[in-house]
Order: C-alpha cells, then structure tokens, then sequence
C-alpha cells in the first residue's frame, strides 16, 4: 500500500522539495493538463527558485509555467515541443539558464543516461490503486498511453502520481507501482475537452488535399506499400489524408502492414479493426477511439518514449519504420527542416518525434504547402534546425515534389515510373515567382536555447528577438 | 479537350494563385457570378495582373465575363482581349449575345475561344445556332440559372433537366464542339458528385465544371478512358491495321467503321492526358 496524501502540501513537505529542485510531467492530458499547474501553485506559494524543470511538452494551458518564468523562478527548462504565451514570453525573454529542446526519443534517452537528472517526477495518473498501479485508459481523465511518462518514472528520485481516479485493482498497468512512491488523490486532474485537444481531421483543404494525393502518389510509385510494411502519419490534417489514402489502399489491393508507431488516432483504430494493420504501437492516444481500442484491442500495445524512439535502444519500435510522414514550417535547400520556430523566430513546437523517426525511417517525407499566404516554405536556410536534411528524403508541395539527392535510388524509381521529380532549388523559385524573395531576417538577441538532436548533440540555438 | 473546368473568383488572390495546382484541365477566372457587384473592378485589376505576371503556358486560364446586359459587359470583354487568356467564357449565352462579343472582338482586334454557358428556356431554342457559331468552342451547362429559369429543382432525376442535358450534347456533338456538364454545386458530398459525374458521362458529355477544387480530381480521373476500355481499343485499332479493313470480328463481336474510330478518339483521348501527367 502506497502513501495516499490529499493535498500537494504534504507531498512536498515529505518530498523535500524546494529551490533548486529538478521536476518533470508528462504531457498526455495534453491542454487539458491541472497538473503542472497545481504544482506550480505550490513552487509559485512557496516562493521556490532556480528550478530545473523537464515537461515533455507545454501547452497554451500552462499557465503556472508562465508564471513561474516571469517571477523568474525556472532557471533551465527541458522539453520537446512548446506552445502558446511560454513560447511567446520565451522569445521575448529567454531563460537565466538554458532552453533544451529535446526529441521525444531523446528526453526517453537523457533521462534513462541521467543526463536529465530528476529529483521528483509529477504523474499525472487517470487512475491509480492502492498499489500505485498507474493506467491512462480508466478514470475521469482517461487520455490512453502514457508513453512520455514512464521513463521519469522509472528514472526520477522520487515520484509521485497525482490522480482523481483510485481504484481497487489494476491489471496490466503501465506504470506498476513500484515506481511510484506517493499518491496525491486530487478533485481533477484534467479537463476532457483540453485532453482531446489532439484531435484532428483528414484536411479538406485544397490544397492539403492535393499534397495528400501527391504523396500518396509518391509512396505508391516508390513501391513502399507491400504486405509487412510500417508507417507513421501522426495527427495532422495533411497526414490523416495521407493515411486515408493508404487506408483505401490496404482495403482495394488486399494489403496487410504489420504496424503503425506513433501518435494514434481514430483512424488508425479503425484500420486495426478492419484487419488492415496488424499492431498499433501507442506512444500517445489523440481521440476517445484510441482510447477505447487501447484499452480493448490487445493488438493496440501502449509503449513508452524510450520503446518507440530511444536511439540507443535496439528495441525501439521506429527503427523498422518504413514511412514516416512529417509536416515543417521551412525547409532549407540542404532539406533541414524547422519546426520549431517561424521565420521571425517565435517558438511554435518543437521537435516532439519529428527528428526521431526522421532519422529512423527507411524513407521520410516531408508534406508541406510551398506557400502560406506570401511565405514561401523553403529558404536558404532554415530559421532552426529542428531535423537535419541527412534524415529527410522528400519534400511534397502542391506545386512539385523533391528528393533529396543522396537518395539517388528514390530519384531513379520516380523518374522510371513517370513521377516527375524537382530539385529543391526549382521549387524555391516556383515559390519565389509568386512571392518574390523574401528578406530574411536574421535574429540574434541572447541566445538563451539549444536544440538537441535524439543524442543529446546541439543542431541548433535560439535567440531572444532583441 | 478538357475533362475539368475549374471555377476560381477573381478576386480572391489566394485561390488565383493556386488555381493551377489542382490539375485541372482548364481554369475559368470569374469575374461573374463568384464576385460581388462592389468587387468588380477589384476583380479585373486581380485577373489582369494575375494572368500578365504568371501566364501559364500548361493550363489554359479562360475568363468568366459578365452577360451581355450589364454594366460589365464591355469593359470585361476589352480587359480579357488584352489579356494573355486561352478564350472567354460567356455566361447567359444566346445568338446575339454570340454576334455582340463577335463585334466587340473584332473592335479589339482580337479573336478568342468561347465557352457559352446556356442556362436558360430561350437559349434552348437556339442552341443548334449557338453550337454552330464560329466564336464557340463548346457548351457548359449552367443548371442552376435553367433550373430557375424552368422553376423546377435542380438534381438528379429531373426529367425537364435531363432532357436539356441531352439536348445540349447532341448540338455540341453536332458542330463538334465540347459539352460540359454544370458543376456539382454540393461541396463535401463525394456521392452526389460521383452519381452527376457518371450521369454526365451516360449522357456523353467530354467534361465537367467544378466549383471546388476538391472535384477536379474525381473528374479528371472519370473522364479518363478506362484501361479496359483503353486496352480493347487498341486491341480493335491494331486489328483493322493488321487486316486493313473496316470489318472484321473480334471477340465474337463484329467491328466496323464506327467501333473503329471510336476506338481511335478513345485512344487519343487517353494520350493527351496522359500527356498532362496523372491526377493521382
């Protein structure tokens, strides 16, 4: 039996946490997350600093986060992807310490190497029993997977799950309860609608739907569809129709892939139960049917960051990956890829696993429109390296595909099958015929930033604006 | 020959810029019906711009002028004949409206293909005229205006409608000319726009209208001659080659002069748009 507090203040009374204290959480609530707030109320009322802290992502709920930044008290902040006023107080402010963008492969990785020291791991736990069991499918707050969450259990010196779920007993939990070493029963731990904050559509945007159709195209041309095959297309509009087509695809030609990694969401269930893939591989749950099929389909397996994406475990479910379908918000002529900032250098997400299964799949391709509005996607060079252009193999547009030249094999099977190939230069200046060139704008306040590739290895720095 | 015919309004820059992405066969620039009285002018000053600075010399861009009629009429018709436009497209056609634009063309010193839209009882009773005009490239149907005009709703099943669509193909057929069908009206309804697509193919119509970009491909791919059709054709061509002959058997099934040179436009039809490189 676990120690059961029911409130934050003896937790942190036993847990000896003051400033200078090192926290992680995990994202699964996604902006529906009461966690790291709670928490930070509590650092914020006892005047806490100089803290480390290690959320997998920050989402526009975090709100206590913001307040902690502009009471100064975070000195270094690690995380894996950032949005809403964090990354816009980030980018006008910076940090006293240091901003460390990780992939989700490798925070799974510092943590286990304990280059991410953590003092107390925060989970937020749907449900939990009497033992600590923790799983993410049951309870009030039922976000599925709690992948990004278990190596900090695993790994922190102290860990504590924050629930509004206890029950007698769980089977099959995903974190057993030896990991945890008090419970917190709180009133919520997150708001349904903010946990659903994942959920997207195929696009029915036009020209999303042609960059869809085109890289179908290129898939199918490439010969990358066959019985055993993986692939990964995420939660975005772009790549749910991407998926769509290969869903289609699967069902006419009688084809069989043998997983799905990643982000899961109602479409994926639904090609599981139609016998279209073999297993989904569920490192995050975006929808209530990923949800209900992970807690019914045993061929639906929950994974943690470090099984889905750790380079250094043999392990890790992407490195068969086939295909991974991948969005950017620029992409250089070297094929670097930014999607952590915009080109006038504010943050908007981050890696997550962008550069993990980037560098692990067979073959990654990038979709992305080539204009939005008058900017152009591609430029000299990327405001960011999130992912480097060795792992990215091609880009689709609405106006054109390119390969990357050192897949010269990829190259030579489009043109045989008639699939007409640009080079990434020519489809700069398809886009700068309607745009124009742009002026870029180079910022270089304080550099308050790094970005990490998956090996702890810097790709990148940030800047504030001024 | 065009199997799609996408509509994009004239003053919108973000759908004129991507107008030519979507494959299809021919774009019409509206200045009519997609663009509001106030936004007229706004509208000419974005098509003359947009096609003088990216002429696209893979996709021909026609021009959707106001009827004859209104207050537009003559400045859009002097606009597109300074214009590196395919042609016109004429909506509310009749045999005047026809010999008023011929005027006006030759006033320009310009001589431009048309598309007429016939959308009303009166241009049926004159659409042998209207087919035959030497100005004329083909036929759309404008559904929705004859609807209104006949009183009746428009959609599948209505016979009045029908009648007018088969009407329609037999005179651009007659004058070979092109007859386009009206476009599906219902944005997101992929069945509807499958029934109307295999409706206007039934009926023998060359192409489709499209008002949403999500269309041209389910178009461009219905009115791609099929392979099997495709290979068969071939199968025929190849034979009255070997034989030399106009009639001969062929699968149990007899072949002669017709069978043939359908076989040769079928034939025909699928290089040139292979040619335009694959939808999907």
């Amino acid at each position: 039996m676990k120690t059961v507090y029911r409130n934050l203040d003896d937790v942190f009374a036993a847990a000896n946490i003051e400033s200078g204290a090192s926290l992680s959480f995990h994202h699964h609530l996604r902006d529906g997350d009461a966690v790291f707030n709670a928490v930070a109320e509590m650092l914020l009322k006892r005047k806490t600093e100089h803290l480390s802290l290690f959320p997998s992502s920050v989402f526009p709920c975090h709100t206590g986060l913001l307040q902690l930044l502009e009471k100064g008290a975070v000195h270094n902040l690690t995380t894996n992807y950032i949005s809403g006023s964090v990354a816009r107080h980030l980018g006008m402010h910076g940090l006293s310490g240091t901003l460390t963008m990780q992939s989700h492969g490798g925070r799974a990785r510092a943590l286990i190497a304990k280059e991410s020291k953590v003092d107390v791991a925060f989970i937020a736990a749907p449900a939990v029993d009497r033992e600590g069991n923790v799983t993410g499918t049951l309870g009030k707050a039922a976000c599925g997977s709690l992948g990004y969450g278990v190596e900090d259990a695993i790994h922190a010196d102290r860990v504590v799950a924050l629930t509004d779920t206890v029950l007698e007993r769980i089977e099959a939990p995903q974190i057993p309860g030896k990991h945890i070493d008090e419970i917190v029963v709180v009133e919520r731990i997150g708001a349904a609608s903010g946990i659903m904050s994942g959920t997207t559509h195929p696009t029915e945007d036009p020209v999303g739907v042609k960059i869809a159709r085109s890289a179908y195209t290129l898939i199918r041309t490439l010969g990358l569809i066959e019985d055993g095959f993986s692939f990964q297309t995420g939660a975005g509009g772009i790549s749910l129709a991407v998926n769509a087509h290969m869903h289609r695809h699967l069902r006419e030609h009688h084809v069989k892939a043998a997983f799905i990694s990643g982000g899961i969401t109602r479409y994926h269930v639904k090609m599981l139960e139609e016998g279209l893939v073999d297993r989904l591989y569920d490192v995050q749950c975006f929808d209530t049917d990923a949800i209900r099929s992970l807690r019914e389909n045993e061929r639906h397996i929950a994974i943690s960051a470090s099984d889905y994406a750790n380079p250094d475990n043999p392990k890790r479910v992407i490195k068969d990956l086939g295909v991974v379908i991948l969005g950017a918000a620029e992409v250089d002529l070297e094929f670097n890829v930014n999607v952590t900032t915009d080109s006038y250098n504010n943050i908007i997400g981050g890696s997550g696993g962008h550069s993990d299964t980037a560098e692990d799949a067979a073959v990654t391709i990038i979709v992305a429109p080539l204009l939005r509005g008058r900017t152009p996607l591609i430029t000299n060079k990327v405001t960011t390296v999130t992912t480097p252009g060795k792992d990215v193999d091609c880009l689709v547009t609405e106006r054109g595909i390119a390969i990357n030249a050192r897949r010269r094999d990829l190259i030579d099977r489009c043109r045989r099958n008639g699939v007409d190939v640009m080079t990434i230069q020519e489809l700069m200046e398809t886009a700068h015929a309607f745009s124009g060139v742009p002026k870029k704008k180079v910022y270089k306040g304080r550099a308050y930033g790094v970005v990490h590739d998956r090996r702890g290895e810097p790709l990148d720095r940030l800047y504030t604006k001024r | 020959m065009s199997r799609s015919f996408l509509f994009v309004p004239g003053d919108v820059p973000r759908m004129l810029q991507n107008a030519a992405v979507f494959d299809a066969d021919t774009v019409i620039v509206d200045l009519e019906d997609s663009v509001s009285i106030t936004r007229k002018e706004d509208a000419r000053h974005l098509t003359d711009a947009f096609l003088r600075r990216h002429p696209d010399a893979t996709t021909p861009h026609y021009v959707r002028i106001n009827p004859l009629g209104s207050d537009d009429f003559k400045t859009d018709v002097k606009l597109v004949c300074a214009l590196p436009a395919s042609g016109v497209v004429m909506p509310k056609v009749t045999v005047d409206a026809l010999q008023r634009l011929d005027q006006l063309f030759s006033a320009e010193k310009c001589r431009l293909d048309v598309y007429g839209i016939v959308e009303s009882a009166r241009a049926f009773t004159e659409i042998h005229a209207i087919a035959a005009h030497r100005l004329i490239k083909g036929l759309i149907l404008g559904a929705e205006d004859l609807s209104a005009d006949l009183g009746i709703t428009p959609g599948l099943g209505n016979e009045t409608l029908e009648h007018a669509m088969a009407s329609l193909v037999l005179a651009a057929k007659a004058f070979a000319k092109e007859a386009v069908d009206s476009p599906c009206v219902s944005v997101a309804d992929d069945e509807r726009l499958q029934e109307e697509i295999t409706r206007a193919l039934r009926m023998g119509f060359t192409g489709k209208a499209c008002i949403h970009p999500n269309h041209v491909d389910a178009v461009n791919r219905a009115f791609l001659p099929d392979e099997k059709a495709l290979l068969k054709a071939r199968r025929i061509y190849e034979k009255s080659r070997e034989l030399q002959s106009v009639r001969f058997a062929l699968d149990g099934e007899m072949i002669d002069k017709p069978v043939i040179e359908r076989a040769k436009a079928l034939i025909a039809r699928a290089e040139r748009y292979r040619k335009r490189g694959p939808s999907a």
